[in-house]
């Protein structure tokens, strides 16, 4: 330990320090920002504000950059790739799984069977984990219960692999829902990625999941069903279907209920930046 | 009023006085971190979570782009309610042992 100690305080190691911070301080903000995610802001607001700071200042400034792009940048990558390695490991395990079985129920033959209340989690989970295509998920109301992290990263990982997925939210006049960090959630990541859609659409009462060839109308809310812990246990029922034709009609019918009577949320969230 | 999602601490105060000290303009990150104090690594994040709850917006600054040596910088302004919100909170700051030194010269 003393002679590491040693070693970081010689002079050659100081010198040196001093030489790359003192000179070359850009060169080595430029390779601290790569600490951050690719389309992180800061990445640009870092090297843009270095003119800025006093050259006497610039190498300890540039030190304190490189706290935050460890603490942050790296911490958020870190954060992200686990994320994401544990839903491709999610995707690709659940083939044989029960919850694969709730919603491809018919890879050959068509199939309509009842759905009950106490399936909506299970099914809203897997639709976001195996969706492939698309994903529409028509519900009046959504709440952070439902709309949560684990909800959010589920949405992400499917928009990164290139599934189209939509979600239209709204019922009359009512602006209690969704609520606002539900809607916050939503709406930014709808200003951020192409393939998603975040609308609302007035008088709407239908509560509709389709996932690739399979449609599930349900009586609860899909993206609100947990929304009251206090409530008790409701008799809700819903109706699956594994008919390719006839859910790729009611998904036509369905997106353009939102292209032509939707309000995009993301709109609303503008400045922010869309991901191919 | 205050939005209670934003926990009140010093850093936030400071960075609060430091943009209400001109509610209408344009703030530049290293700029706002020598006006109030905070540094970089308290700083940035807490721009996100205003920039998150809709207290301020974000933009790029416009240039001439051939003259321009140096690239654009990303400034932040107060939204409407941003000022609300800040106004709210060093209301609420002054009232409490705990900053009341802290906001005390901010008039």
């Amino acid at each position: 330990m003393g002679s590491v100690i040693t070693q970081v305080i010689a002079w050659p190691t100081l010198l040196v320090s001093l030489l790359i911070f003192g000179f070359a301080p850009s060169a080595v903000l430029r390779m601290i920002v790569l600490a951050f995610r690719r389309d992180d802001p800061r990445r640009t607001e870092l090297l843009a504000e270095l003119p800025h700071v006093p050259r006497i200042e610039r190498p300890f400034w540039v030190c304190e950059q490189l706290e935050v792009a460890l603490f942050e940048g790296l911490a958020g990558r870190v954060a992200a790739l686990i994320t994401r390695k544990r839903h491709s490991r999610d995707r690709s395990t659940q083939e044989p799984g029960r919850a694969h079985m709730l919603l491809n129920v018919g890879d050959v033959l068509p199939v309509v069977r009842n759905v009950s209340g106490f399936e909506y989690a299970d099914i809203l989970a897997e639709a976001l984990s195996t969706a492939r295509r698309r994903l529409l998920i028509i519900s009046p109301f959504a709440a952070k219960a439902v709309v949560n992290r684990d909800f959010m990263a589920r949405l992400k990982h499917g928009l990164r692999a290139g599934v189209e997925i939509t979600i239209a939210c709204g019922d009359g006049e009512d602006n209690s829902f969704p609520d606002k960090y539900t809607l916050r959630r939503l709406s930014k990541l709808a200003a951020r990625y192409e393939g998603f859609t975040f609308a609302r659409i007035k008088n709407l009462h239908a509560k509709i999941l389709i996932c690739d060839s399979t449609c599930v109308r349900a009586s609860d809310n899909w993206l609100a069903f947990r929304s009251d812990p206090d409530e008790s246990c409701r008799i809700e029922v819903g109706m699956l279907e594994f008919f390719t034709d006839r859910v790729d009609e009611r998904y036509a019918r369905y997106r353009s209920l939102v292209d032509d009577k939707g309000i995009s949320y993301a709109s609303q969230q503008a400045g922010c930046r869309r991901m191919p | 009023m205050y939005d209670k999602s934003m926990r009140k601490t010093h850093s936030l105060i400071q960075v609060a006085m430091a943009l209400m000290d001109d509610p209408g303009g344009r703030h530049w990150g290293y700029d706002l971190s020598k006006r109030s104090g905070v540094r970089s690594g308290v700083l940035y994040p807490t721009l996100q979570r205003m920039l998150d709850e809709g207290w301020a917006r974000d933009g790029w600054e416009e240039q001439d782009g051939v003259r321009a040596k140096r690239p654009p910088r990303r400034y932040y302004e107060l939204t409407d309610k941003g000022k609300a919100e800040l106004g709210a909170l060093l209301n609420e700051a002054r009232r409490d042992a705990r900053f009341r030194s802290l906001v005390g010269q901010f008039a």
